[in-house]
């Protein structure tokens, strides 16, 4: 996750002449949740792939122990859990361009 | 081609959406989830529709009330092989398996299945033990050979054929799917109020579910070409039907995706229909190739055949 955490770094650094309402820890921790959790569904649809007809096995005897099913699962749910992708979005782009609600 | 399906292809088809509807839409999937042998019900309805009489194999016009039917089956992710049984053969529904163990959804359905395998081979499949029972996959059942049959899938005699219907039928259901998913993320963002407002006076709310119905849009629109190749260019037919299920693949994950985003937690939840025709249709878009798999097959039958797409130019 380091290099999402960077990649917000650099967004909170560069909207510093524009700055919101959000402060640069929180544009940080947006930009890295949305970095992180769009790399977990791409991954678990990765795995998922990987694993072909199998794919739909779950449980400890299914392929990794059934590691890459809830992997799958629990990425849907990722960009909603802890504050919607969407409302992430809404916060880096307040830090960037002011609230223009 | 004519885009336009024929009155009665439409007509059979919105008789078999009410059909679904009248027999619990969705919830039908949701019951046989807790009990399989609800499935009966499912096939009472389309026995009562006459889809045993329906051949898609015996004209195109016959094509597109089948594929009307798998799409109605799709927007109601009924929990039974439509597909399969429609290309049945002396009463052993068809399945098209990939590499390795040979997977079908609900293949404990039928005791016998014509099996139409990698190596291009017919071959006679029973179910062995129960379905997996899984989130992803309730009704997926292991089928084993039993005896090899000789003739080859593209040897000419229809077979070949009959493999692309299967994909084609299949890409008509996954239409059904992904439009009945837009239709419930649109119901939920106009009824759903967030900081003050529905759901859908947010524009990165309108931005998806445009975004989400123009990618349906045209997945339908291939699909009424696909069909209209099978019958057209049958020399083509595999080639085509391997490139609608491609796109069908990538349509669904993106609509799916996306209507279940815009349930927001509750999209995750059971109790909602969008909960239920995500984890449903994960059989279809991974038996009996995921989106990887079928873009292999894609190339290599291309590279036999040609690919013309969507614009023939001879």
């Amino acid at each position: 996750r380091a290099p999402a955490a960077g990649s917000g770094g650099a967004a909170a650094g560069s909207g510093g002449a524009a700055a919101g309402s959000s402060g640069a820890a929180e544009v940080a921790a947006s930009a890295a949740r949305l970095a992180a959790t769009a790399c977990d569904q791409q991954v678990g649809e990765l795995l998922l792939q990987a694993l072909e007809g199998r794919a739909m096995e779950a449980g400890r005897d299914a392929p990794v122990s059934g590691a890459a099913e809830e992997h799958w699962r629990y990425a849907q749910a990722a960009t909603i859990a802890s504050g919607t992708a969407e409302v992430q979005r809404m916060v880096v782009a307040r830090h960037l361009l002011g609230d223009r609600r | 081609m004519n885009r336009d399906l024929p009155p009665e292809a439409v007509a059979f088809g919105a008789a078999a959406a009410r059909a679904l509807a009248a027999a619990g839409g969705i919830d039908l999937a949701r019951r046989a989830e807790a009990a399989s042998a609800v499935r009966a019900e499912a096939a009472g309805v389309l026995g009562r529709l006459g889809v045993g009489d329906l051949d898609p194999r015996a004209d195109l016009e016959t094509a597109c009330a089948a594929a009307e039917l798998c799409r109605a089956a799709g927007a109601a992710a009924l929990p039974y092989p439509v597909v399969g049984t429609l290309l049945a053969g002396d009463g052993a529904p068809l399945a098209v398996v990939g590499g390795g163990q040979w997977r079908v959804d609900h293949g404990d359905l039928f005791p016998r299945w014509r099996v139409a395998g990698p190596d291009g081979r017919w071959r006679t499949g029973c179910p062995v033990g129960p379905p997996l029972g899984t989130r992803l996959g309730p009704f997926v059942t292991d089928l084993a050979a039993s005896g090899t049959g000789g003739r080859t899938v593209d040897g000419g005699d229809g077979a070949g054929a009959e493999v692309a219907l299967h994909l084609v039928l299949s890409g008509w259901r996954l239409l059904g799917v992904v439009q009945r998913a837009v239709a419930l993320a649109v119901a939920h963002v106009r009824h759903r109020v967030q900081f003050g407002r529905p759901l859908a006076a947010f524009q990165a709310v309108q931005f998806q579910v445009a975004d989400a119905s123009v990618a349906v849009d045209g997945l339908d629109e291939l699909c009424r070409f696909t069909l209209w190749r099978l019958s057209a260019d049958p020399d083509a037919a595999l080639v085509d039907a391997l490139a609608l299920r491609l796109h069908a693949l990538d349509v669904a994950r993106l609509v799916l995706r996306t209507s279940q985003q815009l349930h927001g937690a509750a999209g995750m939840c059971d109790e909602y229909d969008i909960s239920i025709l995500c984890r449903h249709v994960q059989p279809d878009l991974r038996l009996p190739w995921g989106s990887e798999a079928t873009a292999a097959r894609l190339l290599d039958a291309a590279a036999v055949s040609g690919f013309s797409g969507l614009f023939p130019h001879h």
